[in-house]
């Protein structure tokens, strides 16, 4: 075992919610008690939550939540407690343990136990800093971001325009047996706006999103009323859209969408817990071609401003970039220490915990399918004869076994002849993850992190996905 | 798992903010207080991955002053001065709300079913028993069967809400989940899930570990065919029912959004928006209902509320401040809360959501044979991928499914490996709807089979 120790940021260990001489006699119990790993993980969140509708505030939700997770791992299982009440954790290591235990006696014998692969210890804090910190930021400021969305959307037939902020700090702190002990913090800002429009019988509605790593610059750098304007537009336009066509076609996607299809067909299937579970269709298939030559996806937390990224994973790694795809080929699956462990492999710190609440799990963060060669939109456009160009994401669906996923537009167009033509509503894509990867057969040049999202797999995450656009022969749309 | 005095704790430290509410100066005022204990395992792989358990709770405050409201929430009580005058300070530049008073007293009578002693004294050793049993009975039922992932948990919450105006209610409530993912990789890979949750303890083995059994066997080795796109009758099972139900229906019955003109049923009180056998019901009282309760999340009486009779839109559910916010703005002439307020925890101010929301006929029901026989010629769909994405607003969906099945001549011809599925529910279920004869518990949804025959498309892969 690698120790090391670097200081970044702040080198004081002040302004900790544990009592470090508490934590460390209850990470001792622990091991006394018959652990062979323990840990306390604690996550401040400090947040603002806002709902305005129509320009009227509908309520605003200052608050801090505090959770703590203590997890052991006893003859090869793992016990977890976790609490609010984070003062008292000493309290619940024994029937954590004994909980490990009763586990772990239950094992068949053809189960191998749990282990952990060896990483790196530090004892360090690190700090991202933002230009603008959410928790001093006024919120009239904050308010004011939102009514100047609202004012921007003037159409007639736009019923209602419901605007939301969050902003949080997440300060976490880790304690482990193996002698870890980090501090770290970021900060995420998001707005996010939904417009509800009426022409007639006919209603529809569509949404938008800003935000990513970072404090409240983010939303004060962006374009807020252009942003309302093209959501303005494509509520209009979705209110005399037609019905999408159905069949096996060709697809062109923006980058919201793009990220959301390398999300749901390639992400999800590369988690390594997963892959384990014999639940992921890219069981084996390590360094193996499963897409097309043009194909290359990262998934990359130390992408700052993206919505999924964060400095130190859930286990206290240093985050890096995972190359998942090169030119096709399978490279790397996402991971955690105990996945790592499993499949004899390094761990590349994809360990992600929704909060102080809940316990680590094979997670993505900005997962972003890397650019191609084609020059722009008509590029990808121009020999096709009959397909759709699908844009922004209602959100996606994955059964990673199967290797089955879907993902929905939230506005398209017709392509005739290398032309955009009728607006479409309510496009979804669906297809297999083994086959639609090799489909893929044309890319522009720029890939960019799209508007942020939220992942869900028994808890949810931030997440932040993109790319270029991209064309894929043959998609099965509905 | 629960102390025998987390009520007490809980009701005590309720009782300091409402005195620090008081010596505030605030005007109206009330307190959600809420402690969750909850124990469970999760399985990976065919086996157990690890037993946990903890605790969560807070209190959530919220004050109105002159129709303006402001809302705060905090775990430490010794934080409530700060809490207090945060949520004073949002209320001043929340908007005026002529009419918004917190609701006063009314007597109701408790909703029964709501608590277990028989989950609260569930060991963590029971549940791993009910892990293995789990297990043992999938591997019994089917040797190429595996359990992938899901789990079972246990949870009890002692909750309270009181306010200036004289509400006092406070009880503790219970929840058993079983959930199960599991996989058949024989000749071809199949999987499915299902899940269910009571507020009683469920059975050793439910039901849903054999549906999910079940629908992995059915959809294995997906027949070979030339079917193309096109409308065609379908039977959505009370799970994939469920699934595109509670995204679009609930959302078309909130009375803010019909007085918005932002639903596809605003205009539509006392026309016939469904089938005219059909009836929702919106019920706040029923025993047992993991979204019943004696009074909202405001204070006020659940009611049984029909919806829609036979067909007819007949009510929306209301909040407090909602019904007082659309008359303010002359959206209404009138309106007033039905008990319909919700918060998803104690972190959350009210907003206005169903309960337990149950589909009926006064038709014939019928037995999946029967249906069957009545499609003829269709599909019936287990699971759908992508619900989610369904525009609430219009009702319109494009999902997914690899647990579908082609039904020719009445019979079930066998899986396909995928299909595309769209159309638009409102408009499915206003003509030639059917029902199935046996009720599924859906979390709030109480569902039957329902056969859909017209406006969805299938679009096999």
């Amino acid at each position: 075992m690698v120790i090391s120790s670097e200081h970044n940021g702040r080198a004081d260990f002040s302004n900790r919610y544990l009592d470090s001489r508490k934590i460390a006699k209850a990470i001792d119990l622990a091991i006394d008690e018959g652990a062979q790993y323990a840990e306390a993980r604690l996550v401040a969140l400090t947040e603002t939550d806002i709902k305005m509708k129509d320009g009227q505030i509908e309520s605003a939700v200052p608050g801090q939540q505090v959770g703590l997770t203590l997890r052991v791992l006893v003859d090869g299982s793992w016990g977890i407690h976790s609490t609010t009440d984070f003062h008292q954790i000493h309290e619940q290591v024994p029937s954590t343990v004994k909980l490990a235990k009763a586990v772990a006696n239950r094992r068949a014998s053809n189960v191998p136990p749990i282990d952990l692969a060896e990483v790196p210890i530090y004892q360090d804090e690190v700090h991202w800093q933002t230009k603008k910190d959410v928790r001093t930021t006024e919120l009239d400021e904050k308010l004011g971001y939102m009514r100047e969305f609202t004012s921007s959307v003037h159409h007639h037939s736009i019923q209602s325009v419901k605007c939301g902020w969050m902003d949080e700090h997440i300060h976490t702190e880790l304690v482990t047996s193996e002698g870890m002990d980090r501090v770290w913090s970021f900060q995420r800002t998001l707005m996010h706006a939904t417009l509800e429009g009426r022409s007639g019988t006919n209603v529809m509605s569509y949404r938008t999103r800003v935000g990513g790593e970072g404090g409240v610059e983010i939303i004060e750098k962006a374009d807020l009323d252009a942003l309302a304007t093209k959501a303005e537009k494509s509520t209009v336009r979705l209110l005399n859209a037609s019905s999408a066509p159905s069949g096996k076609m060709p697809l062109v996607a923006d980058p919201d969408l793009t990220g959301v299809y390398i999300h749901e067909a390639l992400g999800h299937p590369c988690e390594a817990d997963l892959v384990a579970a014999g639940d992921s269709c890219l069981d084996g298939k390590l360094g193996q071609k499963i897409g097309s030559d043009i194909v290359t996806v990262v998934d990359d937390p130390t992408l700052r401003g993206g919505y999924g990224a964060f400095p130190i994973d859930d286990e206290g790694l240093n985050t890096r970039e995972k190359l998942l795809i090169k030119n096709g080929v399978l490279t790397e699956y996402l991971n955690h220490r105990e996945t790592a462990y499993h499949f004899g492999i390094e761990p590349n710190a994809g360990a992600r915990a929704q909060d102080g609440l809940h316990h680590p799990m094979v997670r993505m963060s900005n997962t972003i399918i890397q650019g191609g060669t084609h020059k722009d939109l008509d590029d990808l456009l121009a020999d096709i004869q009959f397909g759709v160009y699908a844009c922004g994401s209602r959100g996606g669906q994955v059964d990673t076994g199967r290797g089955s996923f879907q993902f929905s537009a939230q506005e398209s167009w017709l392509i005739e002849n290398g032309e955009l033509t009728t607006p479409l509503k309510d496009v979804s894509v669906s297809g297999m993850t083994l086959e639609i990867l090799n489909n893929v057969d044309g890319l522009t040049k720029d890939a960019t992190i799209a508007s942020p999202g939220f992942c869900g797999k028994g808890q949810t995450v931030p997440v932040g996905d993109g790319g270029p656009l991209m064309r894929i022969k043959e998609a099965l749309v509905g | 798992m629960i102390p025998t005095d987390a009520l007490d704790r809980l009701l005590q430290k309720a009782d300091v903010i409402s005195n620090a509410c008081k010596s505030a100066g605030v005007e109206q005022w009330d307190i959600i207080g809420m402690q969750s204990y909850n124990e469970g395992v999760e399985i990976e792989a065919g086996k157990i991955s690890l037993a946990g358990g903890g605790g969560d709770g807070g209190f959530g405050i919220r004050v109105v002053d002159k129709g303006r409201f402001g809302f705060a929430h905090l775990v430490d009580v010794q934080n409530v001065s700060s809490a207090i005058e945060l949520a004073k300070k949002i209320a001043n530049i929340s908007p005026q709300i002529q009419g918004f008073d917190l609701p006063s007293f009314e007597s109701t009578k408790k909703v029964d079913g709501m608590f277990d002693k028989s989950i609260v004294a569930t060991s963590s050793e029971d549940l791993l028993q009910n892990a293995d049993d789990i297990l043992a009975h999938v591997a019994s039922k089917n040797e190429h069967a595996i359990v992938t992932g899901g789990g079972i948990e246990v949870s009890t919450t002692a909750s309270c809400l009181i306010s200036s105006s004289g509400i006092e209610e406070s009880g503790e409530s219970t929840i058993n989940s079983i959930g199960v993912q599991l996989s058949i990789d024989k000749d071809t890979f199949s999987s499915s899930y299902d899940h269910q949750s009571s507020r009683v303890k469920l059975d050793n083995i439910p039901h849903c570990v054999d549906n999910a059994l079940y629908w992995a066997e059915m959809t294995q080795n997906p027949i070979k065919h030339n079917l193309s796109a096109e409308e065609a009758k379908v039977i959505f099972t009370p799970s994939a029912f469920s699934s595109l139900f509670k995204y679009i229906v609930p959302n078309s019955v909130i009375g803010e959004r019909v007085a918005r003109n932002i639903s596809v049923w605003s205009n539509q009180m006392g026309k016939q928006v469904i089938d005219p056998h059909l009836t929702i019901t919106n019920h706040g009282r029923l025993e047992g209902g993991l979204a019943s309760s004696s009074r909202d999340d405001e204070g006020v009486p659940t009611q049984i509320l029909p919806l829609i009779k036979q067909g007819v839109l007949m009510n929306t559910l209301w909040s407090v401040r909602d019904a007082a916010e659309m008359v303010q703005e002359g959206k209404v002439e009138s309106a007033q809360t039905t008990g319909s307020a919700f918060r998803s925890s104690y972190q959350s101010p009210p907003a206005t959501s169903c309960s337990e929301m149950i589909l009926e006929t006064t038709k014939k029901q019928h037995s999946r044979a029967e249906l069957l026989d009545i499609i003829n010629t269709g599909y019936i769909i287990q699971d759908v991928m992508g619900a989610h994405t369904a525009n609430p607003t219009s009702g319109d969906f494009s999902v997914t499914s690899s647990t579908i099945l082609r039904v020719e001549n009445g019979e079930i011809v066998g899986p396909l490996s995928q299909a595309g599925i769209s159309g638009n529910l409102i408009s499915a279920l206003q003509s030639n709807v059917e029902l199935g004869n046996e009720i599924s518990v859906r979390g709030r949804f109480h569902l039957t089979d329902v056969a859909l025959q017209s406006h969805i498309k299938i679009n096999p892969a």
